[in-house]
């Protein structure tokens, strides 16, 4: 999966709106980033990558990228 | 990891008992937006639940649920020998309340009463209490009562609770039976997670005082105050993504069973999405796994019970059917039982 699919999947999944997502959006200053949305993100995780991921680690996340490198960076096209 | 196995012992009939009133998920409230709803229903799978009125207890819902068991399956009081009340919400803090139950149910006073404190995989821990006093000499039926109103315990404002319990009780019914099926258990305990599900105050650790009624915001939005429930819903995911799966698959290998000999999968009905990822992660065939929580939400200690009557009646009385109870959360414990249906001969679930 090339990242700008997966920045698309997670737009998709936590139904982000009027919002230009990138790799360096800060996680907070969306509305729809709460505890739905942590397990909507392990579920892309495991679902699309295989990769588990844990709620605690998705506690200390700050940007989007860093949700890309706790899945691996390796793991993008 | 504890394991053990129960024989000459069975269980004969459970009855559950849910309040009439019905609360949906989607009704528009101040706390949650319309988008924060409908995610959530998509994920926990949480419609609907059951909540009390303000005067019904949790003992009340187990009364009704206990008696008509007793009334349905005609059984003499004067033979239920011990009886077991499991909770998070008791009427009193003294004194205990199967004692109280006792009484209401007209059952003998020679008999023994124990309350237990337990949360959601209560079920699974009194099943193995209720049984293995089932194994004494002279107990020959006892009554085991499992029954949360958890909608007293919970802040409507709280982001991590308030959309996700509900109300009931049932009643399962042990008794001593030479010819049963062993029943495999597994019991758990991990308490450095004992503040992960948590009622601060109004325990003897922190007494109740004028402070433990204020109402805190905390980071996520939520407001409650310290005698209201708390849960670390990341705390607890992560715990049941490490333990449940595994632990499932331990109690298949301790009781020689193949994980396809076990005609459904009970666990307890904490979330759609965690009940599926354990289920995808032992490669359960989806409709061997049993899901109700779309109407009951997390009951607690009383959803695997619920589940087997709302779900299950009619398809497993009598049967030589087995099928794999789970249950995990406040503690943080968990565990599981393998049970055989053969001599379980009621199922009934009602409204009251």
């Amino acid at each position: 999966m090339k990242i700008e699919e997966f920045i698309d999947l997670f737009v998709e999944e936590l139904e982000i709106e009027d919002i230009e997502v990138t790799q360096d959006t800060e996680l907070s200053s969306l509305a729809e980033w709460d505890s739905m949305a942590v397990l909507a993100v392990i579920a892309i995780a495991s679902e699309n990558f295989n990769v588990k991921i844990t709620a605690m680690q998705l506690k200390d996340v700050k940007l989007l990228k860093d949700i890309i490198n706790l899945i691996g960076a390796e793991q993008f096209e | 990891m504890g394991k053990t196995c129960i024989s000459g012992v069975a269980i004969k009939g459970i009855c559950s008992a849910v309040p009439k009133k019905v609360v949906k998920t989607d009704a528009v409230n101040s706390v949650f937006s319309e988008k924060e709803l409908r995610k959530f229903i998509k994920t926990t799978g949480i419609k609907e639940r059951r909540f009390v009125e303000d005067d019904v207890c949790a003992s009340d819902l187990g009364f009704y649920a206990a008696n008509k068991l007793i009334e349905d399956l005609d059984i003499d009081k004067n033979s239920i020998n011990a009886i077991v009340f499991l909770s998070q919400t008791p009427d009193y803090k003294i004194p205990f309340t199967s004692n109280i139950l006792q009484e209401k149910l007209g059952l003998s006073t020679e008999i023994f009463t124990y309350d237990i404190n337990a949360g959601c995989a209560g079920y699974i821990s009194g099943l193995a209490f209720c049984m293995s006093l089932a194994k004494m000499d002279n107990i020959d039926k006892v009554l085991l009562i499992t029954a949360e109103t958890m909608s007293k315990i919970l802040s409507k404002k709280d982001r991590s609770t308030s959309l996700m319990f509900g109300d009931g009780a049932a009643a399962t019914l042990i008794e001593k039976d030479k010819s049963a099926a062993p029943v495999f258990i597994s019991l758990n305990s991990d308490g450095k997670g004992s503040s992960v599900i948590q009622i601060p105050d109004g325990g003897c650790r922190n007494p109740i005082s004028t402070q433990s009624l204020d109402n805190q915001e905390y980071e996520d939005g939520s407001i409650r105050n310290n005698t209201q429930l708390m849960m670390n819903g990341g705390e607890v995911f992560d715990f049941t993504m490490r333990v449940v799966a595994k632990n499932i698959a331990e109690t298949l290998d301790f009781s020689g069973f193949r994980k396809g000999e076990m005609s459904s999968y009970v666990l307890h009905q904490s979330n759609k999405f965690i009940i599926n990822l354990i289920g995808n992660e032992l490669g359960l065939d989806k409709e061997r796994l049993v899901i109700n929580i779309d109407r009951f939400g997390n009951t607690s200690s009383v959803s695997i019970p619920l589940a087997i009557t709302s779900d299950l009646k009619g398809e497993i009385e009598q049967t030589d059917k087995n099928l794999l109870l789970s249950g995990y959360g406040a503690g943080l414990t968990y565990g599981s039982a393998i049970i055989n249906c053969k001599k379980l001969e009621y199922l009934k679930l009602i409204e009251v």
